[in-house]
């Protein structure tokens, strides 16, 4: 008999890897950048954004002017070297007061979007948490305050509180956390009756505590998602209260008060309104692509 | 639907009693003396005689039933900037050109943007669709105290097609309204295009699709009504939109309407107007949204039957 070779009865495949996951898993949150990160208009979005925020820090600190000192020798010049964006009718350097007033819009849209998450979380989470009597009567106070036009009421507080940036994002913040508590509510709604909460509450943990820890971060893409459009909607709140008279008042520079000068002006010194509408719009376009681009992201339905 | 009628109105008559108890302390609040600068002049008995007159000497709640009266037989007040004007008569005096210019915008942007997101999804993912798109986030990104100047300029000064501003004729409300309606139409024209993607994934098209019928018909009697739905229910938003652009718009254009009624006597600290067109806004978004939320609740069943609140 011939002999047969003994690797000849080698089993054909090496069996021991043949359950390993080769790909290494992802959470939930690594998934939803992956996604993102495919999404080119979001993607630039970002960076522009990244750029913007950068420029409102550096600029101003660096520009070698400052946003209120007035230069009568150097009245509404066009952009030049020494003044990149041109001067307005004081003198003052546009480029720096563009950056500043990016800052002051971006900072009130910020703060603005902080605090409707402080304050329409933790109201959605209650109401969706406790159900029962508490939601109810905490559903009817909504849907009250709901309705209640925010502009409105944002004119009416500025005329109490003064113009400024504190009262322009207290006015904002006391009737924008609507929407974000509803859609918590929502959330929280489906979320508490899966079995990881009963296991939570089994095990005694306290009610602050389940929706801090356990509801919140399982809605968070949905948060997200809203306050990359409540951070636009602040910023374009701002600049409407400027134009009629009571937002950030001058000698400080907000991008809502540049635009709306420059709208004067148009017809003489171009300059003026075109480079705040430029940043201002980037700023809006770009929160908008973003938070569109996040929704698709974060949103599993929309997965193929 | 009664039921669920009479409680929306009963919210809407709740919110409109929220909002002037709300305009009526914080109007205690605002800063300054009710008779400006005069009072300095008074002496003090006078004071105390115009004081008693205008109710100032009774206590906060007294006062506060006497408005809440007043405003339900609908007085509001006396202006200070003009003291021989009364907030209604302002009111009646500049209404309508207000009115007009909302209407006329609101039916642009209903024409133009239901057109454009309805292209959109139609050329879904061609070069219509991106451009269409483009447009609409233009138009959400551009304020309309920017978009306003720069039509009454180039098209009004610049072009000369239509007059740059002012309110004597038709032609003159073209570019106001329009120059409102850029932003509206940006929501309509994103809402419409998400909604009629939406309706082209269900069954029923794809049945209506292999029973032979044209694109034409399919998309007339099956996808625009069933798309147009959803839209409704932000026509609430879309009022609260138009009513507080027609403040900017109107300043642009030179419109003899409220809004810049409204402008002038912030401008002019002119309180008791601006808290009374305050209550007079409010109440008109307050009905437009009971309106909207009824008008939904006809069009779609499971809102008043089902977990409607």
């Amino acid at each position: 008999m011939e002999s047969i070779a003994k690797e000849q009865f080698q089993p054909a495949i090496q069996q021991a890897h043949k359950d390993a996951i080769l790909r290494p898993s992802l959470s939930y949150w690594q998934d939803a950048w992956r996604r993102l990160k495919k999404n080119k208009l979001a993607m630039i979005a970002l960076v522009v954004l990244i750029i913007i925020a950068a420029l409102a820090i550096i600029v101003p600190l660096v520009s070698g002017y400052d946003y209120k000192t007035q230069d009568t020798k150097s009245i509404n010049l066009r952009p030049s070297a020494a003044h990149y964006f041109g001067t307005d009718d004081f003198g003052r350097d546009l480029w720096t007061r563009i950056w500043w007033g990016a800052r002051i819009s971006l900072t009130i849209g910020i703060v603005a979007a902080v605090m409707d998450l402080v304050i329409g979380v933790l109201y959605g989470g209650i109401s969706a948490y406790f159900g029962g009597r508490v939601d109810s009567i905490m559903q009817r106070f909504i849907e009250v305050i709901y309705s209640v036009p925010y502009l409105l009421l944002a004119i009416l507080l500025l005329m109490v509180l003064g113009p400024g940036m504190k009262s322009i994002i207290f006015a904002y913040a006391i009737t924008g956390w609507v929407s974000m508590a509803r859609l918590v509510r929502g959330q929280l709604l489906v979320l508490k009756e899966q079995e990881f909460v009963l296991a939570a509450r089994a095990l005694g943990a306290k009610p602050f505590r389940i929706i801090l820890k356990h509801l919140i971060p399982n809605a968070l893409g949905v948060i997200v998602v809203q306050i990359t459009f409540v951070v636009p909607a602040a910023i374009f709140a701002e600049a409407f209260l400027s134009f009629i008279g009571l937002g950030i008042r001058p000698p400080l520079a907000s991008l809502g008060n540049l635009l709306s000068d420059g709208a004067k002006v148009m017809q003489f010194h171009p300059h003026r309104l075109i480079f705040p509408t430029v940043v201002f719009s980037l700023i809006l376009l770009s929160f908008n692509l973003l938070g569109d681009g996040l929704r698709d992201a974060l949103d599993p339905k929309m997965r193929k | 639907m009664l039921k669920y009628t009479l409680r929306r109105f009963f919210y809407m008559l709740v919110t409109l009693w929220v909002i002037i108890t709300l305009t009526f302390f914080l109007m205690k609040l605002l800063p300054g003396n009710p008779f400006g600068e005069s009072a300095a002049k008074l002496t003090p008995e006078n004071l105390q005689i115009l004081r008693e007159q205008y109710g100032l000497d009774k206590p906060v709640w007294q006062q506060y039933l006497k408005y809440m009266g007043n405003v339900l037989q609908g007085d509001l007040g006396i202006s200070y900037q003009y003291p021989t004007r009364s907030v209604v008569s302002v009111i009646q005096h500049s209404f309508k050109a207000s009115l007009e210019l909302g209407l006329e915008s609101l039916i642009f942007a209903i024409v133009i943007g239901l057109a454009l997101g309805t292209y959109a999804a139609l050329r879904h993912n061609k070069a219509g669709d991106y451009t269409a798109m483009l447009i609409a986030i233009v138009g959400i990104s551009v304020p309309s105290f920017v978009i306003g100047p720069l039509l009454s300029y180039f098209v009004g000064v610049k072009w000369g097609i239509l007059p740059p501003g002012l309110w004597t004729g038709p032609e003159h409300r073209v570019l106001p309204a329009l120059a409102l309606s850029f932003g509206t139409i940006a929501i309509l024209a994103r809402m419409m295009r998400a909604s009629m993607l939406d309706v082209a994934n269900q069954d029923y098209i794809k049945t209506a699709k292999s029973k032979g019928l044209t694109s034409g018909a399919i998309i007339n009697s099956h996808m625009l009504r069933n798309a147009i739905l959803p839209v409704i229910t932000i026509l609430g938003p879309i009022a609260v939109n138009v009513v507080t652009g027609t403040l900017v718009v109107e300043i642009i254009f030179a419109v003899p309407g409220l809004g810049s009624q409204f402008v002038s006597s912030i401008v002019s600290n002119d309180y008791t107007m601006i808290t009374g067109l305050t209550l007079f806004y409010a109440a008109i978004l307050i009905i437009v949204l009971f309106i909207t939320d009824i008008a939904y609740g006809l069009v779609d069943p499971r809102i008043r039957l089902g977990k409607g609140r």
